[in-house]
């Protein structure tokens, strides 16, 4: 499902986010990307959805080179892979069931199709009863299951999630962790960078460790350290 | 790709309404600087037509030194017989001079009183064979350095006058619109930019989500387009008042009859409103591309 080749990524001024890393992720499988801040976890999810461009090697999503992508065949990339962030991302002037219609409204899905899309997703989230608040009327938790709710509802085949526990108390973490892991047993390949210790030492899923770019551990139901 | 019209229609409205203020800056540049790009095209028009009419049937008249001898005076004629770019040259001798004199100032009794037949120049009437400004006026200047030739009349003279004053205006005019078109290009750009900034949050959350450029860029470009859209119209307005206005002033000026040539038809206003809609749309447009291309850079 998602093959790195050698990719290293540069920044200006000679920072090395990332150092011929290779890698190859199968479909429907559970990934942490695990490492200090820096270490190029985020560089990483930000190469697969093309927000970044490597400065070289190769990146291969759904069986496509996306270093030969057309610019204009981008949004349909991404329309197959859901994106979580650790700041949730959500438009504060809309509802809950507003920012999750508003994936699919922009990419063109029919009116019947979100009537029937955002509330199942908003059920599977667990916030039906909320769907007409705003966020700000939300918690932390809940925000992220918005947000979740919102990466998922097109039903994407890989879902990728930037520290998506970062802000949430350990409590509100295992509920996150519960949820992912369900979208998981769907089918979707699940990529997360983490720096939480005890979510990827109760999860033993696959652990791939990062250190100043480098690969430096790829480890099958591995833990943090 | 499908474009939902309904939120197409939603985002358009609630960008042109977020930001009233600056809305309503652009749509009056616009529609300023299209009301002078209307403007230059009637004044253009109006002295084409001017000289159009000028064009045919130009005839200029030599009068002769009133002190000039009979010989004096067959010179001059045999000169003018003789040229080969003059048709006709017709002889006006005292009376009838005296005769539309008179006539001229009818009424003026001191004048007519005062000056007899006597005092007045004898004149030859001259039909040229071109008919065209330039060469009239060739020949007007030829036969003012003639000997025996006191002053020589055209209507070229005032032609040309009137050409260098509408020029001057067009002149003018044309780059007051270069400017007004700039700034109005320049006002539509930042609003649209002001509008994208206000919104960069949903646009990152639709691009992450996967909206196409073009989805994400129509409601901004529309909003430019009604923004010119709206000062056109407007400027469209204001040709056709202005075309009223010039109306009136030539019709209180009778006595300029110069003017009377200064005309302006309904092919000219529809070809001024064509240019002001033309530019209206290819300015807000391309103000709209532009504005909304740097944001888009993923």
């Amino acid at each position: 499902m998602i093959k790195l080749e050698n990719v290293s990524k540069v920044f200006k001024g000679d920072v090395v986010a990332l150092r011929e890393a290779d890698c190859e992720i199968n479909k429907g499988e559970f990934v942490f990307l695990v490492g200090p801040s820096g270490s190029g976890k985020s560089t990483m999810i930000r190469l697969l959805n093309k927000q970044e461009e490597p400065s070289s090697g190769n990146i291969f999503v759904a069986g496509k080179d996306i270093g030969t992508l057309n610019s204009w065949k981008v949004p349909f990339l991404r329309r197959n892979i859901g994106c979580v962030f650790q700041d949730y991302k959500l438009l504060t002037n809309k509802t809950v069931y507003e920012n999750v219609a508003f994936a699919l409204e922009v990419i063109g899905r029919p009116r019947h199709v979100i009537k029937t899309q955002v509330p199942a997703i908003l059920e599977l989230v667990g916030l039906a009863k909320k769907h007409k608040n705003y966020p700000d009327e939300l918690s932390g938790g809940e925000q992220q299951r918005v947000s979740i709710a919102r990466a998922f509802v097109n039903r994407p085949l890989i879902l990728l999630a930037d520290e998506p526990t970062g802000n949430l108390d350990p409590a509100t973490s295992v509920g996150i962790m519960r949820l992912l892991d369900r979208i998981n047993r769907t089918g979707t390949t699940v990529v997360m960078a983490t720096h939480d210790r005890s979510i990827v030492d109760t999860m033993r899923r696959r652990v791939i460790e990062l250190d100043r770019g480098s690969i430096i551990r790829d480890q099958a139901r591995g833990v943090y350290e | 790709m499908a474009i939902n019209g309904n939120y197409v229609f939603r985002e358009t409205a609630a960008n042109l309404t977020r930001n009233i203020t600056l809305t309503v800056a652009s749509v009056l540049t616009v529609f300023i600087s299209l009301s002078i790009v209307g403007a230059t095209v009637l004044v253009r028009q109006g002295a084409q037509n001017l000289t159009r009419q000028f064009e045919n049937g130009v005839e200029f008249i030599v009068y002769v030194e009133p002190d000039a001898s009979e010989s004096q005076l067959a010179e001059v004629r045999t000169s003018l017989q003789d040229n080969p770019g003059i048709a006709e040259a017709t002889y006006i001798d005292r009376d009838e001079t005296y005769a539309d004199f008179k006539q001229l100032f009818k009424g003026q009794d001191t004048m007519l009183e005062n000056v007899g037949p006597a005092d007045l120049p004898t004149s030859f009437r001259v039909q040229p064979k071109d008919s065209s400004v330039a060469t009239v006026q060739g020949l007007v200047n030829y036969y003012r350095k003639q000997p025996n030739v006191f002053e020589v009349r055209a209507a070229t003279d005032v032609i040309k006058q009137m050409k260098g004053m509408t020029d001057f205006v067009n002149k003018l005019l044309f780059f007051s619109a270069a400017f007004l078109l700039a700034a109005s290009t320049l006002l539509i750009l930042n609003t649209i930019r002001t509008a994208m900034f206000a919104r960069r949050r949903e646009i990152e959350v639709m691009k992450l989500v996967g909206a196409t450029n073009w989805f994400i860029r129509v409601p901004f470009m529309l909003e430019g387009l009604v923004q010119g859209l709206v000062g056109g119209v407007l400027a469209i307005g204001a040709v056709f008042l202005a075309r009223n206005w010039i109306d009136e002033l030539l019709d209180k000026g009778q006595g300029l009859e110069l003017l009377q040539s200064f005309t302006i038809n309904s092919s000219d206003v529809l070809q001024a409103c064509l240019w002001v809609g033309i530019t209206a749309v290819v300015l807000s447009v391309g103000s709209s591309l532009i504005a909304t291309r740097r944001f888009l850079d993923v």
